[in-house]
């Protein structure tokens, strides 16, 4: 499974807005710092659902585009980083699961220094590995991810909705099953997303050099 | 097909990642069993106790008294306000409950509970509230903090966050507080475990 309908959203965006891959840089790096400088990302952490399910998805995505934009600009590091392909998946995975603990949402909410850490963690270290693995593992591989990407995704909603208990204090429990019910309506619109890209069939050839991807 | 340098690059950079990832997320959670501020908040408390601070109390008679003018006798602590329509009423009950054992017991115990929400929980309101969960009087005590500082300082301590709740009320990570006769928060009981509370109360009497 490729993710080509996102690649060609990504791109039919890009070219659209007419950017070239040191303005996506920009917008993607700007992206970023918005999101964490206190008026927004103060406003974003008012609430778990907007903390974990925008602020943190958001950051996560812009270092997504980060990635992306850098390796359209130098194509050069696409062959690169293959080596490390399996190593900078780890990365994404490790860093999302480390900014899933509840604990570590309170420390964020906290301590500025945490949030500060959570941003540039989210955005250089699952982001932007994610962006730069993703286009070389094997179908399979990305096959597995998504359906466990899934399965989180609906775990993580039900924990938070079916828990008496608050796991975050810093967040009330009808805040708490706001984020398991949009956690459970993300995954709901992913699987349908994932079912409509394999009924579709769609495929993509492996790029057998730079030419093919970065003409 | 992969080149036998590049697998090697491949395996050595992912074993690092998995390795220090691994290892990061071990210790963040005290080796997996650590998710939630409360759990870590209990933890941290059972293996370093916490002196209480200084702090002025007014109690239901309209009596101020310092906090720590009870050192020296074994202390059950619990932070409520009494407009809370659910969780605090069950631990003034457990309180009440508690205290009425203690007294039957003839153990030397202060249960109080503390009020955080000073704005409303005048004297009065901390009688009134009481009186209506216990039918017979026990040793029970209701206080809350003179400044607002120092009842900041003594949540802090605790570890006990307020949050507004969206209806006027609040919401707080509630437990019963057992602290010794050196005035230290030794260890978090759930509110709903008495007998728990009561043997450990006994340990440090």
């Amino acid at each position: 499974m490729r993710n080509a309908p996102f690649k060609r959203f990504c791109d039919h965006l890009a070219q659209h807005l007419h950017m070239t891959p040191v303005q996506g840089l920009r917008a993607w790096g700007l992206l970023a710092v918005l999101l964490w400088l206190p008026g927004v990302g103060g406003t974003l952490k008012h609430s778990m659902l907007t903390h974990m399910g925008v602020q943190v998805s958001l950051l996560a995505v812009a270092g997504h585009g980060l990635g992306r934009a850098w390796l359209a600009h130098h194509p050069e590091h696409v062959q690169a980083v293959r080596p490390y392909r399996w190593a900078l998946l780890l990365m994404a995975v490790f860093t999302l699961m480390v900014w899933m603990v509840p604990r570590l949402l309170d420390l964020a909410v906290e301590q500025p220094e945490i949030d500060l850490i959570k941003a540039l963690s989210l955005v250089l270290c699952a982001g932007l590995p994610l962006a730069w693995a993703w286009p070389q593992l094997p179908a399979v591989a990305q096959g597995v991810l998504h359906l466990e990407a899934l399965a989180t995704l609906w775990r993580m909603g039900w924990l938070y909705l079916d828990s008496p208990s608050r796991l975050c204090v810093r967040y009330g429990l009808a805040d708490q099953h706001s984020l398991g019910r949009g956690l459970m309506a993300a995954g709901a619109v992913y699987a349908l997303w994932l079912a409509w890209t394999v009924l579709r069939g769609q495929t993509v050839p492996i790029p057998m050099n730079v030419a093919e991807t970065h003409p | 097909m992969e080149q036998p340098r590049d697998l090697g690059k491949t395996l050595t950079a992912a074993l690092c990642v998995a390795v220090v990832g691994a290892g990061l997320l071990w210790q963040l959670t005290a080796g997996l069993q650590i998710f939630t501020s409360e759990t870590w908040r209990r933890t941290e408390i059972a293996s370093a106790p916490r002196a209480l601070p200084d702090v002025l109390l007014e109690d239901e008679h309209g009596q101020t008294f310092p906090l720590r003018s009870l050192c020296g006798q074994v202390m059950v602590l619990d932070f409520i306000y009494t407009r809370c329509p659910t969780v605090c009423k069950t631990l003034g009950a457990t309180s009440s409950q508690l205290a009425q054992r203690f007294t039957q017991a003839g153990q030397a115990v202060t249960v109080m509970s503390v009020s955080f929400d000073a704005q409303y929980d005048h004297p009065r309101h901390l009688a009134a509230f009481k009186q209506h969960m216990e039918p017979q009087a026990s040793t029970w005590r209701l206080a809350r903090p003179v400044h607002n500082t120092e009842r900041d300082q003594l949540l802090a301590t605790a570890g006990v966050v307020v949050i507004p709740d969206g209806m006027q009320g609040y919401e707080h990570n509630a437990a019963l507080h057992i602290v010794d006769k050196n005035c230290r928060i030794t260890q978090l009981i759930d509110m709903e475990d008495m007998d728990h509370a009561q043997r450990t109360v006994q340990t440090l009497l």
